[in-house]
């Protein structure tokens, strides 16, 4: 069973058929549009695909719990950067006027006129599908993608080899780390260990048992992968790649579509405003 | 040139007094396999990092002395030219694969050093033969087993053609057939030329199965090499005075020479002592052996009250891994049962169902430990009735000393101080750790660490323990001082369960053995019993401890199949061999 972060072998289309690269490519481009599409209704464009992506790769599901508690843990900051959005010259897209219809808004001192309109929502729920969004892509590539298909592709593309080693590490390391969280979760809570309070002083004190051995065991297996790297040479040199990169007719469909894709997107975006608010 | 020198090497880890290697000197040359021995601390390790410059330049420490590999001084050269000439096969093959298919893994290594895309895959269609993997090259390697994976590791260090191949403990976490076929791929890997040689480290669990494979010896003891010579040297009754101890068949045919039989050698290997049994009887004109009237007296009564059922118990892990299929058993007060099989049978995941840390998949499955339903109780209540120590101490200990380590239990369960105080003093004493109390903890020996583990349970006083693997890490001293406390907590009322790949551990301290194969139990009877069956147990990757198997040889002598300990065959042996005194 692969764990959070870790690749898992599995007969799919998106696993076996087809290239790291044209994946980094899809990546690259969704990671260009949403970065700069702030509608939501342009970004739920690419959360349809994402979809498709995560049923055909076979993605568990239980990787979305992190993204569920990074939204609901950032939606407080990013409420108070939407509370802003009270200005109309904000918005070049949306009818002002529909944008600046208040929810709750009022005058502070200094900080002027602050609150909820239907545009700071819009602003709110887009910041949060763009987390969604480059989570799944994220996800689906790493699921997806071995650490030598990974390590081989970015050494082809020039990436510098420290730079592959860091990524390559730690694709290792976190799903080893999640093992030894869930080994030492339950051998403290054989002793009865429990952490069921409200505090965060007492929660602080009271993960000590968590936290030494976790802390103790992470440096152990840096430790123990860096040095069965450097046994193997890694990062000693400059190394072949062993696969050649042959793009596939799939490949080619799948890149070219996506290029032409995100440049019919780009240029929508610069001369027509679409997907900005 | 010898290949590798060490010339009054010495090394010490930072902040430490003591040094790991002190003074060595040592000179090996090519076309051998050398047995590096020694107790855990002993050294071992230390050793095999300073020949490729793991030490000092990964773990930084004071040095002193040259170390010299095909003639370069180790602490000029960076690691990554000292890859082309030394690999190094850690114990733990999940932190040596960094790759989806077995012929990628192999090629990590010759990549990094930027050979020719020819030259690489040549080198990897050589170490996978080398270890016995053709046939894998697209499988991945986490479909393996743990013997294959290890053997890939193997494969890994093979394909940078090194001159010195070093494997530190690599069998240690495998199970019996796995231990063998990593030294079957070890022996084909010292065939591999006269100018390279082999290095394997064993601090004494595995003795058996290194012996048949090594031509030299040398032993480490606190930093020093206490001895160095040819194969034989591990019938030197020295081996057990260092705690390493010595092959199963060394030790019978020391006990029978110090009984006054006259023999030709020690034997040290199985074919060796077979060899030398036939002769012994020969000599005496017996042609086939007496068993003594009270011979294969039964194991232990298992006549306690039931304190463990399990019924139809399946476990399916996502996307739709069958870890158990339908397990039944039933375990009585008292006993010390084994739970043995391959890595992935199922043990460990069987043994999670019964401390409530798993849920069964089906919902007819029992799982009742003394008479109440697992999943009805919640975790406080249930860990005063079952508890399960894991394998790795690192997991767990986490306090600075010794006595608040023990003490953390019963503080979490609220327990009075004065009842806790007596608890944390009866745990410390029944692992031997009395007078380390105020101790560090993680300045602790290895051998402690694993007692402490097992000792910061004891305070809630589980009527049932489960123990995995308590003796894996531990070398034969510490095994025997675990397995002795064991026995003294069984005699004190506790009930044991025990999952391990030592075979000599199940032999001579389990009543009872249960056998894991696919998720399902496939034998369940007396240790006797199921060490008596070999074929069945080689389906399941298990083979009987190296005592077992020499009456298995002996079968047409009229061995029984099912001796377990080395004072048994030794019995048997002389009430043939010398009737009046046996």
């Amino acid at each position: 069973m692969a764990y959070w972060l870790e690749y898992e072998s599995r007969d799919t289309p998106i696993h076996k058929g087809v290239q790291p690269l044209t994946k980094l490519v899809v990546f690259g481009c969704i990671g260009v549009l949403v970065g700069l599409w702030w509608d939501p209704r342009y970004q739920l464009l690419l959360v349809i695909p994402a979809i498709l992506l995560v049923r055909a790769s076979k993605l568990p599901l239980g990787w979305f719990k992190v993204v569920a508690l990074a939204i609901v843990t950032s939606i407080y900051p990013v409420t108070l950067t939407a509370l802003g959005q009270t200005n109309p010259q904000l918005f070049k897209v949306l009818d002002r006027s529909w944008a600046m219809t208040p929810i709750l808004v009022g005058n502070l001192p200094i900080a002027g006129r602050v609150g909820l309109t239907y545009g700071g929502i819009m602003w709110l729920v887009a910041a949060e599908l763009r987390t969604l969004v480059v989570a799944t892509y994220a996800f689906v590539f790493i699921y997806t993608t071995s650490m030598a298909e990974l390590t081989d592709t970015l050494l082809i593309l020039k990436v510098p080899r420290p730079a592959v080693f860091i990524v390559s590490i730690t694709l290792k390391l976190i799903p080893q780390l999640q093992r030894v969280v869930d080994h030492i979760l339950s051998a403290q809570q054989l002793r009865g260990w429990h952490l069921h309070y409200w505090n965060p002083v007492k929660i602080v004190r009271k993960a000590m048992p968590l936290m030494k051995p976790l802390m103790r065991r992470a440096a152990m297996l840096t430790e123990q992968i860096t040095v069965a790297t450097q046994i193997r040479a890694f990062g000693s040199g400059k190394p072949t790649p062993t696969r050649r990169l042959t793009l596939n007719t799939v490949d080619y469909v799948v890149i070219s579509t996506t290029v032409v894709l995100m440049a019919i997107g780009l240029y929508a975006l610069v001369f027509h405003h679409a997907g900005l608010l | 040139m010898a290949l590798i020198e060490l010339k009054n090497y010495s090394f010490r880890y930072p902040r430490t007094k003591q040094k790991a290697l002190a003074d060595i000197n040592l000179k090996m040359d090519g076309g051998m396999v050398v047995g590096i021995l020694g107790r855990a601390g002993a050294g071992k390790t230390t050793l095999l990092e300073s020949l490729i410059g793991i030490i000092p330049f990964v773990e930084p420490g004071h040095y002193d002395g040259e170390v010299i590999v095909n003639g370069l001084r180790v602490q000029e050269q960076d690691i990554g030219d000292m890859a082309h000439h030394v690999s190094i096969v850690l114990e733990n093959p999940d932190v040596q694969i960094f790759s989806l298919t077995v012929r990628d893994d192999v090629a990590f290594g010759p990549s990094n050093l930027g050979l020719p895309l020819e030259e690489i895959e040549q080198r990897v269609a050589y170490a996978i033969e080398q270890a016995e993997l053709k046939g894998f090259e697209e499988r991945n390697p986490n479909d393996l087993s743990g013997g294959e994976q290890q053997s890939l590791a193997i494969a890994g260090a093979l394909a940078m053609m090194p001159r010195v191949l070093a494997l530190d403990e690599p069998v240690a976490l495998l199970d019996p057939v796995g231990k063998e076929r990593v030294l079957s791929v070890v022996e084909h890997a010292a065939r591999r030329g006269s100018d390279t040689i082999t290095l394997i480290t064993e601090s004494g669990s595995d003795i058996e199965a290194v012996a048949e494979k090594v031509d030299r010896v040398i032993a480490l003891h606190e930093g020093k090499v206490i001895r160095d010579g040819r194969r034989e040297l591990f019938a030197d009754p020295l081996f057990d005075e260092i705690g390493v101890g010595r092959p199963q068949v060394s030790s019978l045919f020391a006990g029978l020479r110090d009984a006054g039989l006259t023999l030709n050698y020690i034997p040290v290997t199985l074919d060796e002592a077979v060899r030398e049994t036939e002769q012994l009887l020969a000599q005496k004109g017996i042609e086939h052996i007496q068993l003594p009237p009270d011979w294969g007296k039964p194991c232990r009564l298992t006549c306690g009250e039931e304190v463990i059922r399990v019924e139809n118990l399946h476990h399916v892990y996502p996307p739709n891994i069958h870890a158990l299929r339908g397990v039944s058993l039933s375990v009585r007060s008292g006993e010390i049962v084994g739970i043995i099989g391959q890595n992935g049978s199922g043990k460990t995941t069987l043994a999670r169902h019964l401390v409530g840390l798993l849920k069964p998949s089906n919902r007819d499955a029992v799982v009742q430990v003394m008479g109440k339903g697992v999943t009805k109780l919640n975790l406080r209540e249930l860990i005063k009735m079952i508890n399960y120590v894991f394998q790795n101490p690192d997991d767990q200990i986490f306090a600075d000393t010794v006595w608040e380590e023990v003490a953390f239990a019963p503080m979490m369960m609220d327990m009075p101080e004065k009842e806790s105080e007596v608890l944390t003093r009866e745990a410390i004493d029944a692992f031997r750790l009395t007078g380390h109390e105020s101790d560090y903890t993680m300045s602790l020996p290895e051998d402690l660490k694993t007692f402490l583990s097992i000792a910061s349970i004891l305070p809630l006083n589980p009527r049932i323990l489960l123990i995995d693997e308590p003796t894996t890490g531990l070398d034969t001293w510490g095994a025997e001082i675990m397995m002795d406390s064991i026995e003294k907590l069984r005699a004190a009322g506790h009930t044991i369960i025990i999952i391990t790949h030592t075979m000599k551990t199940v032999a001579r301290y389990c009543d009872r053995v249960i056998v894991m194969n696919r998720g399902e139990i496939v034998a369940d009877g007396t240790t006797r019993e199921v060490f008596s069956h070999p074929e069945q147990l080689l389906q399941t990757d298990i083979k009987p401890p190296q005592i077992t198997q020499l009456g298995q040889r002996l079968a047409d002598k009229g061995f029984p199949s099912s001796v377990l300990t080395v004072e048994e065959m030794r019995d048997l042996l002389l009430y043939n061999l010398k009737p009046g005194e046996a």
